[in-house]
């Protein structure tokens, strides 16, 4: 696809998307009118009652007296008058006869009200000031309608009853015509309004389609960039825990060859006893059960590398305790912290609090920090590492403590920040901590060092599982 | 379907009560009360005198009528036109036992009492408006300064409706001319009277 044709597609959508919230706005207005329009009829029906009360409430012969006729015209007529244009109004707002018929009762009530006043040449403003209240429809029609109305009623009374509406009996033929003209005269800045504010009004909408455009396009390119941000973070994560993986590699494959040779000496053990005496099953059992336990050990070693190793970015969460994620992680860092002469310490693992979790994830967490525990005090005469659980409200908290005496402050306010390593060159990228930060709080729990631990303490705060997939949800 | 006829129907009734109403508006306010007999000259027991040689006019007014609202406003634009040659008595229905409170204190009574060359009377149970054969409020007559009637009717075109018209324009000539076509014109406004008590006029 050309630039040209792009540009005239982006045209055609920001035209299409101008042209939609024209006539929406439009619309919003003519409903908002036709309510204002509502209760105005409502108001100038009362006031009509009010006024016929004040001024003619009843008519005499004598001491009899009955309403005047002005009162009922003013309930029954004006009544009417309203109550059409309020239902239309609250039935139909909006609609092209809604305004219509608003228009019409409006000009026809200013009639009524002329008549009720005896013609009175003051209230002859209230065919200006509804002519005025019509204009906010901003449509030309709808004042044409109106002036045609207070056209005709001039005219036909003009004719037939010239005092109703001039105040005189003989009024000039074309009297009507004077005071139709001073209505166009009127009718004449209305009607420029009205267009000249339609007008802006579409320019104002074109304006706005033009910035939700534009407004859309830089939304879609933080969407893009997001994702390819995120599938960055993604592949340092995974990156970063073969890392770590990778400082243990030599102690893995330690821990991997001395079952090997166990399991070596075993069956050479078995096969020197059946050369031997092949009758001594009980011992050639004994070696055989050692093969198999050793085997398992191996097998479980190689089922928390898989584990470990394998990118779980995708992995849905699951409802396990703490102790196994923590039991499997020891597991692959237990022959390393051996060949250091660094104490592992696991003191008593909660095992009903559940988390909502990924297993792959945790693990990786927890790694990070057995790592960083083992590299801060390996040249350390005291030598331990702690790991703890315990339950705090609805949290669990996983504490990782070493034998260290704590973090100075002026590293610790850099501690997750990507890229700060206090470890030399070759042995840390400076990326752990932030990764396990993140993603602590994507599990909707909070990773942090306890400054107040006499010695170095991580803490992993996790929101224990409530039995509902509201957690499971928010973590998402 | 059913919904379109119901529509159509309830706006022909709209359009018919708008219709009717307006009508009956202008039937009403086109009118005219009850006429009277003609009066020939000057009643001899009047309480008033001619105010010789000024022009007289005799105003009947029911004190309550909203209609004669617009005569004494009409009256107030003659006295403007007619230049101090003019004398005008109003005179206010009252019937016997009622208080000066509900008949005397009215905005018409107040008006008359501003009026230049005016005086206003109470009309004891419409004595006076029977010598001179007023039946309805706003029927005035006009006496030239020999007491020969020159115009008697309304002074307005129709109920409550100020502004010019045939009457005030007769009464307008005949002060500052001395003649004009129109010596009657019908009087619109509330019965003087209640109608058990209409005039039997001499």
């Amino acid at each position: 696809m050309n630039s040209s044709t792009h540009s005239l597609e982006l045209q055609a959508q920001i035209q299409s998307g101008a042209n939609d919230l024209f006539l929406r706005q439009e619309n919003d207005l003519h409903r908002r009118i036709d309510r204002m329009f509502a209760g105005l009829m409502i108001f100038q029906w009362l006031a009509g009652i009010l006024w016929a009360f004040l001024i003619s409430p009843q008519t005499w012969a004598g001491t009899a007296s009955s309403v005047h006729i002005h009162v009922l015209a003013a309930i029954i007529v004006g009544g009417a008058l309203a109550a059409f244009p309020v239902f239309l109004a609250y039935t139909r707002p909006g609609e092209l006869s809604t305004r219509y018929t608003i228009a019409v009762c409006q000009m026809l009530t200013s009639a009524l009200l002329i008549h009720l006043s005896g013609g009175r040449i003051e209230t002859h403003f209230h065919v200006f000031g509804s002519l005025a209240f019509l204009a906010f429809y901003r449509d030309w029609k709808v004042l044409v309608t109106a002036t045609a109305v207070t056209a005709i009623d001039h005219f036909a009374r003009g004719l037939f009853y010239p005092q109703s509406v001039y105040g005189i009996l003989l009024p000039s033929n074309w009297r009507w015509v004077e005071h139709a003209a001073w209505v166009l005269f009127e009718d004449v800045f209305l009607i420029y309004s009205c267009v000249h504010g339609r007008r802006e009004l579409y320019e104002g909408c074109q304006r706005r389609s033009e910035l939700e455009n534009v407004n859309e396009s830089i939304e879609r390119l933080v969407q893009d960039r997001t994702k390819e941000l995120e599938e960055s973070h993604s592949i340092i994560r995974q990156r970063t825990k073969l890392a770590a993986l990778g400082e243990m590699a030599g102690s893995l494959a330690h821990e991997i060859r001395n079952p090997l040779a166990i399991i070596q000496g075993r069956a050479r053990n078995i096969v020197r006893q059946i050369e031997r005496d092949p009758s001594q099953v009980q011992s050639i059992n004994e070696f055989a059960q050692k093969i198999v336990d050793t085997g398992e050990r191996i097998e479980k070693i190689m089922k928390g590398l898989y584990s470990f190793s394998r990118n779980g970015e995708e992995d849905e969460y699951t409802i396990t305790p703490v102790a196994p994620v923590i039991e499997e992680t020891l597991v692959l860092c237990s022959e390393r912290f051996k060949n250091g002469n660094v104490e592992i310490i696991v003191e008593s693992l909660p095992e009903v609090p559940r988390i909502s979790c990924s297993p792959v994830q945790i693990q990786q967490v927890l790694l990070n920090l057995m790592n960083n525990a083992y590299d801060a005090i390996e040249k350390n005469e005291e030598k331990w590492v702690r790991v703890s659980a315990e339950e705090k409200g609805d949290f669990v908290e996983i504490y990782v403590t070493d034998s260290g005496k704590g973090i100075p402050p002026e590293i610790q306010e850099k501690l997750s920040q990507s890229f700060f390593t206090t470890k030399g060159s070759g042995k840390g990228v400076g990326l752990g901590l932030s990764i396990s930060k993140t993603i602590v709080e994507k599990h909707g729990g909070k990773f942090f060092y306890e400054p107040n631990c006499p010695n170095t303490r991580f803490v992993l705060r996790l929101p224990k599982y409530l039995g509902t997939q509201i957690l499971q949800q928010e973590a998402a | 379907m059913k919904k379109r006829i119901l529509i159509t129907i309830i706006t022909f009734l709209w359009l018919a009560l708008l219709v009717g109403g307006f009508g009956a508006l202008l039937r009403y306010a086109n009118e005219p009360g009850q006429e009277g007999a003609d009066l020939k000259g000057w009643p001899a027991m009047a309480s008033v005198s001619l105010a010789f040689p000024h022009w007289t006019l005799i105003l009947f007014a029911h004190p309550k009528c909203p209609c004669t609202q617009a005569t004494v406003e009409n009256l107030n634009r003659i006295l403007a036109r007619t230049q101090n040659n003019l004398s005008v008595h109003i005179f206010f229905y009252k019937p016997t036992g009622g208080s000066a409170e509900e008949w005397e204190n009215t905005s018409l009574w107040e008006k008359a009492r501003n009026m230049p060359n005016t005086t206003a009377h109470v009309d004891l149970d419409g004595h006076e408006a029977r010598l001179f054969a007023a039946e309805t409020s706003g029927k005035a007559v006009l006496f030239k300064p020999n007491g020969q009637v020159a115009f008697q009717g309304g002074i307005t075109a129709s109920r409550g409706h100020e502004g010019d018209n045939a009457g005030m324009q007769a009464v307008v000539d005949w002060v500052v001319t001395n003649q004009s076509q129109v010596t009657k014109t019908p009087a619109f406004g509330c019965h003087i009277f209640t109608t058990e008590n209409s005039l039997t006029l001499n």
